[in-house]
């Protein structure tokens, strides 16, 4: 069997030979000209050839390549002497893209994947979900390239200063999730002087994205300067097709942004505000604004933002609706037990600062989170209180996440409540978990996944608590951990026990806390 | 005078030929699969043979082969237990393991015919390929020459690398 395989070529020529007898193009509209360099040298344009567009037989041997509308569909059959075919198809993007095609024969011992139509690579390439592979296929050749970036609904901009946003725009033009990332993350340990000065402001890429993507499903900027007049331009365009906005450790906007995205968000499912700097502005009622427009909204993160005045029902019903949900310490929440109690049927992971100057028992709010059948994550921002430690021990067994870096526990409560922790997959805290409460990880926590241990300047963690991580949890992918101690023969036990760990990073601690990172 | 339909609906045949003039005979249920011939079948009925210019007789073998083995997945037997989604993943699988050249003809064919989970079955072996591969391997496997100019590609890097990786 003889194959025929199309490429791109320079503009407007087919200038390859190739030996089909005729070639068939379909399209709603538009014209096509080849050159057919075997019978006719470089300067004859076929007459042996069938072209065809919306199935109206058509012959067309103009001199020029135009096409009309963006989305024209070429396609070319080559049915050879011997009974087999060969196709060949091009989706026209945007007008004067078409570039001409060549042909070239192809050993019969491979596949030859760009003989195809762009709808066959592009199923190909659909099913190439890890943008590592997208982006490997991206640098193939120009025609992958083009449909590779065309299909790409998930994009990533790891840094924002690498590219300008028109790049986003003719690279990856039907992205439907977006993600811009900001300034460094170094930026978050005041490490960079005068770090204001960088900037990362959502401007321009506000005026991009509301221009030329819309709808848009998702929207993630993370670090980045974001003013109330870019949310009230973004959402006023884009809001209605936005099921998933995220704002993570942002800032520049005020509660006045967050009225505008209240009331524009009609189908948010998710608003992730975690760690965002929230100016004080004119609209303190936005989450009663929220609540009201987004029937819709699952998800809500508030970590360590400072929302303030909310009223006690708003909160209720959130609770109601909301699987995930993650208010912050500043909220100070009158009435902690009937949110408890509303969030029974739904809420997976639960966020909430619990505080003792009301009425509300201790034992009763156990009582609610036992209650809580779904939950199995919660992020405690809590006062120092073996009280506290006390309420998690009923829904301890099933919890796969759990959150203590704001929780203030001390020993031996920390311990206790680790070593009920069965199911646990990923636990953050700081290092007033001691190699004592390592040692409880180690021991009791066998599912671990994820270890996240921050610094603290209250407490020490050494190789004996990596170690005894290391010999008990088998599974870890995941470990970052401030240590003020470190050997290489507890590096060598993680690594030895730990096979699937892929993300490491072990901070050395003086006690001076001056510190440095050891090499990745 | 041909006489549409058989007293059986359960037994009705279709015949259909091949590029090089091979006749197949299955039954609707298979055909249907396909809606190509599901279509071609609603409008001329199960009398006349149907040719399928652009499949040839081996390459039809394997097709009918796939569209009887999932006909036969969606009946359910008194007698027999039902066929797991695993045993059909497993069947898949070995169905797709083929000469790269067939796997070909068998996507021109599934494109034509119209048989979806055909085409997405073999677009997913081909990804597979590809999958975990870098650009040189992608390149290497697939046949395919680079076309960019050095520039573009240094530029391509440069963005996947600050920006899209």
């Amino acid at each position: 069997m003889r194959w025929c395989a199309f490429e791109w070529g320079g503009e407007g020529t087919m200038d390859r030979q190739w030996m089909a007898d005729s070639i068939k193009f379909s399209g709603t509209m538009g014209w096509l000209q080849l050159r057919d360099g075997v019978q006719r040298g470089n300067s004859g344009w076929s007459s042996g050839l069938e072209i065809g567009y919306s199935g109206v037989g058509n012959s067309v041997c103009d001199e020029n390549v135009e096409f009309l509308h963006p989305g024209v569909m070429l396609e070319a059959s080559f049915p050879f002497a011997d009974g087999s075919v060969a196709a060949w198809g091009r989706r026209i993007c945007k007008m004067g893209s078409w570039r001409g095609a060549k042909a070239t024969r192809v050993d019969e011992d491979h596949f030859p994947l760009l003989q195809f139509p762009d709808e066959i690579i592009e199923k190909v390439i659909g099913f190439l979900t890890n943008p590592v592979d997208r982006n490997s296929t991206s640098l193939v050749c120009t025609r992958l390239k083009a449909i590779e970036g065309e299909s790409r609904e998930t994009v990533l901009i790891s840094n924002c200063y690498a590219i300008q946003p028109g790049t986003l725009k003719s690279r990856f033009p039907n992205a439907k999730s977006i993600t811009i990332k900001g300034k460094p993350r170094i930026v978050d340990f005041s490490l960079i002087p005068h770090a204001e000065v960088w900037g990362a402001y959502a401007t321009p890429w506000v005026d991009l994205l509301k221009e030329h993507y819309r709808p848009i499903r998702h929207l993630k900027m993370k670090r980045m300067t974001i003013s109330d007049s870019d949310i009230k331009r973004f959402v006023s365009a884009c809001g209605y097709s936005l099921e998933r906005l995220e704002f993570e450790k942002c800032s520049g906007f005020s509660t006045t942004g967050l009225q505008y995205i209240a009331g524009a968000c009609r189908n948010l499912v998710v608003l992730n505000l975690s760690e965002a700097d929230i100016l004080q502005g004119d609209a303190p009622y936005w989450m009663t604004s929220l609540v009201n427009t987004a029937s819709s909204l699952r998800v809500l993160d508030l970590y360590l933002t400072e929302v303030e005045d909310v009223e006690q029902s708003v909160l209720e019903r959130l609770a109601k609706q909301c699987h995930t949900l993650r208010l912050c310490d500043a909220l100070k929440i009158n009435h902690v037990l009937p949110v408890v109690t509303a969030a029974c049927e739904t809420v997976r992971h639960l966020g909430i600062g619990l505080s003792f100057q009301n009425g509300d028992s201790p034992n009763q709010i156990a009582e609610a989170l036992g209650r809580c059948k779904e939950l199995e994550g919660i992020s405690a921002v809590w006062d120092p209180d073996e009280v506290s430690a006390m309420m998690l021990m009923p829904v301890a067994a099933r919890l796969k996440t759990l959150d203590l870096t704001y929780a203030l526990l001390e020993q031996p409560e920390l311990t206790d409540l680790l070593g009920a922790c069965v199911n646990l997959e990923d636990l953050q805290c700081t290092d007033v978990i001691r190699d004592r409460g390592l040692l409880e990880v180690g021991t009791c926590c066998k599912k671990l996944r994820s270890l996240v241990v921050q610094q603290d300047a209250a407490g020490f963690v050494t190789q004996n608590g990596l170690t005894a991580v290391a010999k008990g949890c088998f599974l870890l992918e995941k470990i970052i951990i401030y240590a003020a101690d470190m050997t290489n023969e507890a590096l060598e036990t993680l690594a030895t026990n730990c096979p699937n760990l892929s993300d490491i990073r072990i901070c050395l601690v003086q006690k001076s806390w001056s510190w440095k990172e050891t090499p990745h | 005078m041909h006489f549409q339909g058989s007293p059986n609906m359960a037994e009705k045949r279709v015949k259909l030929i091949s590029s090089d003039n091979d006749e197949f005979e299955v039954d609707e249920a298979v055909a249907f699969e396909s809606e190509t011939l599901r279509n071609m079948i609603q409008d001329t009925g199960t009398n006349v043979p149907i040719s399928i210019p652009n499949v040839s007789s081996d390459i039809l073998a394997k097709v009918l082969e796939y569209c009887s083995y999932h006909a036969e997945t969606m009946e359910t037997h008194d007698d027999k237990p039902p066929i797991t989604d695993a045993q059909i993943r497993e069947w898949d699988a070995d169905f797709v393991d083929v000469h790269p050249a067939t796997l070909y003809s068998l996507i021109l064919a599934a494109n034509y015919l119209n048989i979806k989970n055909l085409l997405d079955l073999i677009c997913q072996a081909v990804a597979n390929n590809i999958r975990g591969k870098t650009a040189v391997e992608i390149r290497k496997i697939l046949h395919i020459q680079d076309d960019f100019t050095y520039e573009e590609e240094m530029e391509i890097r440069r963005e996947t690398k600050w920006a899209f990786d």
